[in-house]
């Protein structure tokens, strides 16, 4: 399907718009109500969450050898991996030397971005998601609608059937009886557990440690009964220390589900030790590059790299709220995604996303480490088509769009010649009306009324001036 | 080694895009409800839905026994440190490791342990596991006792993870855990459940 007949789909999935719009307004309004009742400046916090993320970026190398020393000497096996095929071969590896064929995996966007379930499927490993919203999707094959909540867009009696289809129980339609399904069908595989994989909120420098938020359990028993731990992290997860992660901890929570905590903040300092009685008996991060240190150096994208995958651009962006996370075809969808998805993947590949903004700028005024992403999107927008091109992955394989440019021109050259302007507005308010009919069939138009009413064109602007008491018109 | 190309690649990425900038500092911007920081974390304990009830020193065995037999519990995981607690349900000392246990553990009603802090602005607790409290007794049952000393609430995350540092000298716990209350989801519906894979019941017992 090619993006535009998905997003089509999407528009008019009137279910997956109906349990949208309810979730991503109960988000918005928790979040403004506990930011708004019980926080002091958090303006003032936000930028001081985007100093910690800016600071950590520019000592980046200082940073992640004194956390690779620090966990090393804290007994965790730190790995390095510059793309998505080393990152999943080390993490076979892992498995293949502890004679694994099954894992089990707490929520990781990073284990999504490399596609290590695939990966290892092919390789004969089974790797089972544990997280409520993970759980369905995948029993449905699906990628996740939203980062945070990724099954939001299936409702309970949905749920239910997939429930029946997948895991052979009766049909349930109450969420404490479906909640009860999978608890039940997860505990089996938790007690047969030998390797668990998770992904890091923050890893710390100082300390060598990784922390991890949750709220269902499900992290903690990956990353608890499991022989051994797997945990992936992207390179732009670390920070210096305790402080610089409970700053960010206290901006990433509320914003992504209008909290003040998650049930469980885990913090990692090293594998079983001996006198410990349980806890795994080893654990690996795996540092992911995969692009980063490519966006690293561009000027007016590195600051996408702050980003702490609260979610909570998606839950203002009205597009999102309309078409949901799968419409944008990558791992990370809404506003961010749109950001780092071409940067990261290529734009090539994702560039047309990037249409799909309004640059209406919420997403930008609701980020906690305050990513100008409005602006971003724009000038990514500007290096598809502009002469000299900036280095971003993909952008020679872009086709060439002469017809915009073309029409930009003209634009531009009307747009600065008030007599042909004029002209141009004349024809616009005495003929706008009559081509109701032919929108269908004018390229432009067409797209447009596909999805939205026939724009009311209005271009007496000057006419109003000219007959407006006092005015001199010239 | 990759080690080596990346680290290369983020030092050529800020030679060519440098970046600047001071770190951020923390500073706690929850507004407190209760004046009092003892009364506060007992305010949010509660709204993070653990039931909390307020005992003393003496009295901590019987507000264990009341608990147990309110909810009628017949089995129940014990850390080494409160084997000696006299109560009538079976008892099931975590004194091996989670390996000889596995079968049993994930069979207990009710695991009680000691939190090492509470932690005022945000209404949770926090328990690190060591070798008498292993990290499972506030994992893998339906029901959690849980016991937390009123001199150990500290302020916030901050002052909390301080306290760890200082406590233990250079060497950090294995696990330190802040755990809000039962485990819940909200990924159907966004619906709030409670019990998904940890403890659906936490009652913490202040003294």
């Amino acid at each position: 399907m090619n993006p535009r007949q998905l997003i089509h789909e999407k528009v008019n999935d009137k279910q997956l718009n109906k349990n949208l719009e309810y979730v991503m307004y109960q988000l918005q309004g928790n979040r403004k109500k506990l930011i708004s009742e019980r926080y002091g400046d958090w303006e003032a916090l936000r930028e001081e969450g985007k100093k910690v993320k800016q600071n950590a970026l520019s000592r980046l190398p200082e940073l992640l050898e004194r956390f690779e020393k620090n966990a090393t000497a804290n007994g965790i096996k730190v790995h390095w991996s510059k793309d998505n095929d080393e990152a999943n071969e080390i993490i076979l590896n892992i498995a293949k030397e502890n004679n694994i064929n099954k894992i089990l995996k707490g929520k990781s966007m990073a284990s999504e971005e490399i596609g290590l379930n695939h990966y290892l499927e092919k390789k004969g490993i089974k790797a089972i998601e544990t997280d409520l919203g993970e759980v369905i999707i995948q029993l449905i094959g699906e990628p996740p609608v939203h980062i945070v909540v990724p099954a939001i867009h299936k409702n309970r009696f949905e749920v239910g059937e997939i429930f029946e289809k997948h895991l052979h129980v009766e049909r349930y339609t109450e969420i404490e009886d479906l909640n009860r399904v999978a608890r039940t069908y997860l505990r089996e595989e938790f007690h047969q557990l030998k390797m668990g994989l998770s992904g890091v909120n923050f890893a710390i420098a100082d300390e060598g440690a990784i922390w991890l938020l949750e709220n269902e359990g499900n992290g903690r028993m990956s990353t608890t009964v499991s022989d051994i731990h797997v945990a992936i992290c992207g390179i732009e997860k670390v920070v210096e220390s305790f402080d610089n992660a409970v700053l960010l901890n206290t901006l990433l929570i509320p914003s992504a589900t209008g909290q003040s905590v998650t049930t469980y903040n885990n913090i990692i300092t090293s594998p079983r030790k001996e006198s410990d009685l349980d806890g795994p008996k080893e654990v690996h991060v795996v540092l992911l590059d995969n692009g980063r240190s490519g966006i690293l150096s561009k000027k007016r994208y590195s600051a996408s790299l702050r980003c702490i995958r609260c979610g909570t651009c998606m839950n203002h962006c009205p597009v999102y709220h309309k078409i949901g996370g799968h419409a944008y075809g990558a791992t990370y969808p809404g506003p961010i995604g749109e950001v780092i998805s071409p940067l990261l993947f290529g734009i090539d590949k994702y560039g047309y996303t990037l249409n799909l903004c309004s640059l209406c700028g919420n997403c930008a005024e609701v980020c906690p480490v305050k990513i100008p992403l409005t602006d971003m999107i724009r000038d990514l927008r500007n290096e598809k088509v502009k002469d000299n091109k900036d280095d971003i992955l993909g952008i020679n394989n872009l086709p060439k769009n002469n017809a915009e440019r073309k029409n930009m021109e003209i634009f531009a050259e009307v747009a600065t010649n008030p007599k042909k302007w004029q002209r141009l507005m004349w024809f616009i308010d005495k003929f706008a009306p009559f081509g109701k009919p032919f929108a269908p069939f004018i390229n432009g138009l067409k797209q447009w009324t596909t999805c939205r009413a026939y724009p009311k064109m209005d271009a007496s602007f000057h006419k109003k001036i000219k007959n407006m008491q006092g005015v001199k018109y010239e | 080694m990759s080690k080596e190309i990346i680290l290369n690649n983020v030092k050529n990425a800020l030679n060519k895009n440098p970046l600047q900038s001071n770190s951020g500092v923390y500073t706690d911007i929850l507004k407190p409800i209760e004046n009092d920081m003892v009364q506060e974390y007992k305010r949010g304990q509660e709204v993070n839905k653990a039931i909390l009830i307020e005992s003393t020193k003496d009295d901590l065995e019987n507000a264990i026994k009341s608990i147990l037999e309110k909810e009628n519990i017949k089995q129940v995981l014990l850390p080494k440190s409160l084997q000696d607690i006299s109560i009538t349900q079976e008892k099931i000392i975590y004194n091996k490791p989670v390996d000889e246990l596995r079968n049993t553990l994930f069979q207990v009603e009710c695991g009680i342990f000691e939190a090492n802090y509470g932690v005022s602005n945000l209404g949770i607790f926090s328990v690190a596991s060591n070798s008498d409290q292993p990290r499972l007794l506030s994992l893998i049952t339906k029901y959690n006792i849980v016991l937390l000393k009123k001199e150990n609430i500290k302020e916030n995350l901050s002052t909390t993870l301080q306290a760890y540092k200082k406590e233990n000298g250079d060497k950090l716990p294995t696990n330190i855990l802040f755990i809000a209350g039962p485990s819940r989801t909200a990924d159907i519906e966004f619906q709030v459940v409670l019990g998904v894979h940890g403890p659906q019941i936490v009652y913490v017992i202040l003294y």
